[in-house]
């Protein structure tokens, strides 16, 4: 319910700058309708659940909290509001659907599957993440907006976290932890530095953008698994998982998602940095104090990729505490 | 200084070298004297760390912490540490051409470049040095963005071009082939997370298809070895001016994969190796084909820094072959021929560069009464070329000897035919050229400098085509060097 008020909240948000760009408002109405509606349908789950009027009541509430999770983690193929309300949004919001509100969905979603871990969730939760890999990588290849290259990213990166955690075990639980805060934290990068991107184009914004353009850029890298970033750590130990249970195929997907988003992070980056940017003068600056927050991310970020050791023993401890191990 | 310090000094000094260079870009002279000062020392240090490696094997350096991607593994061992003396010598040499070649107006030389140069070679140290499999993937991928860097620090189109499929072509390797690969590894080895020795990390009764498959993925997924098709990488660059070839093709790209293929099947196959003969023997074919193959297609080509690219891609090929056999004669064939190769194409690469900085020259048909005009600098390019051939009693006969030696040891002596068919498209691609600079009447008006080829130019060559002549005499010292390789075989 609280994941569905801030969705809410965020999508009040999104409609407020509609002013500046009238079609935020159609992303921002399909946002304030998936969580209302999550949100209503999860209520009613949990009601359902805790009612315990047999066996059948509570896997149906647990089937309806688990989708109305799902639908909010943008988990494909419930994830058509990410796009639509991105694309449109302004950094801040877009950084607080991405990187606070989905991923909290989804460590939700872990937590309500390690609390009743069945294999029948299991599977339903593996194929949802195959999914989410497989979609979320194919629509970020087309993406064209950075912000909506963002909300595909979190979706590919998501369902990497959701194989994982259905790969189950200490070693699926930690991989998943770390997919987690890794796309979280691409996700979020991408979309804070989207604006920028938008207002300059990709050309030369290394040179028009500094700190943008470095933002995006390590956005873009921990999405692709980079090493040295946060993401190879996560999808080491995703691809490590699945092979010990012999998930091929899930390996297998978190390899393609790694692969495409060294295409589109490819892309990206290459003009970024190696292109001259375009002649006419840009009026438009980037306010202060956004470039300096962004600015002081992004050098937590690359510290984070750094510092890994102790971000991958906390993320495996979560991981083990969501999958419910003592 | 002991061995662990000399480790992290050889690691630590082209970083430096790196970031001064960019720091200092604005004062030309002091930025060529730190370049020029620090490959020299770097290329000490790992002199000095050869000499304390035997001493204090199996010595491991950790950087961060023990998670993949969270830290670094170095290991001293022997493939490495003669490895990292070899890249560090080589861009020693490469370094004080650079500044010669920038100086005579060369193509492609900056600050930028020569930054990007500098991590290069760290990254190829790296990479040599690695103790673990992820390190190797780290390493790989970081040598793979700085050689991106290099290629396209020129910036116009065509460098942009090339950098984008070398960087397309060796990412998508790596994040398909070699990323799955080494994992699969380290969860299939007896012990995960194992740091990278003798005797190799699976099992020896591993399954033998998985044991092919993922033998095949691995030498692919390492496109800077550049065997077919992940070869397009080196086909793209092969137009990248003389000073940028000479180290990619030369010093750390082209034969840091040969050797990279060599010590994952060492350090991280070991006797499984045996179990995936089928995935070995299709690899042999294909490197057989590239052997006699690709000096061919050089001949297509009019320009000489892409004749010489091609060529050396054939022979790293016979390398990469002869490091797929799991013998002692194998390991030396692969190690020889690597070195013999890299230090060939180096100073043919750089005897092409100072032919264009002096006389404005690319084309391998304008080369013809050349070695009359500048004599030194031909001569050091008809060394490399009669060495790169397989000449004795330059440094690349032994390695094709031995190579020859081992595939037919192992019941492959095909690849002698593959390595004939080699030698004479090499020599038709390379060797009429070089015969025809010092046969053919002197070009009048040649120059487009009044001062010829400096001598900063002229001395790398001749230090590098004197080296080929005396690695004859490191045969010996280095298969002793080796040994503790399969003394330690159980």
């Amino acid at each position: 319910l609280l994941l569905a008020i801030a969705g809410m909240a965020a999508a009040a948000a999104l409609a407020s700058s509609a002013a500046r760009d009238p079609g935020a408002l159609s992303g921002a109405l399909r946002a304030l309708l998936t969580f209302a509606a999550a949100g209503a349908i999860g209520l009613f789950g949990a009601a359902l659940g805790a009612g315990a009027a047999g066996p059948r009541a509570v896997a149906g509430g647990a089937a309806l909290e688990f989708f109305a999770l799902a639908a909010m983690a943008l988990l494909a193929p419930l994830h058509a509001w990410g796009g639509a309300a991105l694309s449109r949004a302004p950094a801040l919001v877009a950084a607080l659907f991405v990187a606070v509100i989905s991923p909290a969905a989804l460590w939700s979603l872990g937590a309500h599957v390690g609390a009743a871990p069945t294999t029948a969730i299991a599977l339903i939760l593996a194929a949802l993440g195959a999914v989410s890999a497989a979609l979320g990588s194919v629509q970020a290849l087309a993406a064209r907006r950075p912000a909506r290259l963002a909300g595909y990213a979190f979706t590919a990166g998501a369902g990497c976290a959701a194989m994982s955690l259905a790969v189950g075990g200490e070693a699926g639980a930690a991989g998943a932890g770390l997919q987690m805060i890794a796309a979280a934290i691409a996700a979020g990068l991408i979309a804070a530095a989207a604006p920028a991107a938008q207002t300059f184009g990709l050309a030369g914004l290394s040179r028009r953008a500094p700190v943008s353009a470095a933002a995006l850029a390590l956005g873009l890298l921990v999405a692709m698994g980079a090493p040295l970033t946060i993401g190879f750590a996560g999808r080491w130990a995703i691809v490590e998982a699945a092979m010990d249970k012999g998930w091929w195929w899930a390996a297998a997907l978190t390899v393609g998602a790694g692969l495409a988003a060294v295409v589109y992070g490819g892309r990206a980056l290459e003009p970024m940095f190696f292109r001259a940017p375009p002649d006419e003068p840009q009026d438009a600056r980037a306010p202060a104090l956004a470039g300096v927050g962004l600015a002081v991310v992004t050098v937590a970020v690359a510290s984070l990729g750094l510092l890994a050791g102790p971000v991958a023993e906390v993320a495996g401890k979560a991981g083990a505490a969501l999958a419910g191990a003592p | 200084m002991n061995a662990g310090a000399l480790l992290s000094l050889v690691l630590l000094a082209p970083l430096v070298q790196g970031l001064g260079v960019w720091a200092f870009g604005r004062f030309a002279g002091l930025r060529d004297g730190w370049y020029v000062a620090f490959a020299l020392a770097t290329a000490g240090l790992a002199a000095a760390l050869a000499v304390a490696a035997p001493a204090a094997d199996g010595l491991i350096l950790r950087v961060g912490a023990s998670a993949p991607g969270a830290g670094a593994l170095f290991r001293i061992e022997p493939l490495g540490v003669l490895m990292a003396l070899a890249i560090a010598w080589l861009s020693a040499i490469h370094a004080v051409f650079l500044v010669g070649y920038g100086r005579a107006g060369g193509v492609g030389v900056n600050s930028r470049s020569m930054g990007f140069a500098a991590l290069s070679v760290a990254a190829a140290l790296c990479a040599a040095l690695a103790g673990s499999l992820a390190t190797v993937y780290v390493a790989l991928a970081a040598l793979t963005m700085t050689t991106f860097g290099l290629v396209a620090a020129q910036g116009d189109y065509a460098s942009r071009r090339a950098a984008g499929v070398h960087l397309a072509v060796t990412l998508a390797a790596a994040s398909a082939l070699l990323f799955p690969a080494l994992v699969a590894i380290d969860a299939a080895a007896a012990d995960p997370r194992a740091v990278l020795r003798f005797p190799g990390l699976l099992p020896a009764d591993f399954n033998a298809t998985a044991a092919s498959v993922l033998l095949v993925m691995t030498v692919l997924g390492v496109a800077a070895a550049a065997v077919p098709p992940t070869h397009l990488w080196a086909r793209a660059t092969a137009r990248a001016p003389e000073s940028v070839g000479a180290l990619l093709h030369g010093a750390v790209m082209a034969p840091l994969g040969a050797f990279v293929v060599l010590k994952l099947v060492v350090y991280g196959f070991g006797p499984a190796i045996e179990q995936a003969r089928l995935g070995a023997d299709i690899l042999v074919a294909v490197c057989g084909a590239t052997l006699a193959g690709a000096s061919l297609l050089a001949l297509s080509r009019q320009e000489m820094r892409e004749r010489i690219a091609y060529v050396l891609v054939a022979q790293l090929a016979g390398a990469t072959g002869a490091a797929l056999l799991p013998t002692p004669a194998g390991v030396v064939a692969a190690i020889f021929q690597i070195f013999a190769v890299a230090l060939g194409a180096l100073v043919a690469f750089m005897a092409a560069g100072a032919v264009r900085a002096a006389t404005g020259r690319t084309l391998a048909a304008d080369y013809a009464g050349l070695g009359r005009l500048m004599p030194w600098t031909m001569a050091g390019f008809a060394v490399a070329v009669i060495s790169i051939i397989g000449f004795a009693p330059f440094a690349g006969a032994w390695g094709k000897l031995w190579l020859v030696l081992a595939m037919a040891d192992r019941g492959v002596s095909w690849f002698a035919v593959a390595y004939a068919a080699g030698a004479i498209s090499c020599f038709a691609a390379l060797g009429v050229t070089a015969v025809r600079a010092f046969s053919a009447p002197a070009p009048d008006n040649p120059f487009r400098r009044a001062d010829g080829a400096s001598i900063v130019m002229v001395a790398p060559i001749t230090i590098g085509a004197v080296l080929l002549a005396g690695l004859l005499v490191l045969l010996d010292p280095i298969t002793s060097y080796l040994a503790p390789l399969w003394e330690a075989a159980p």
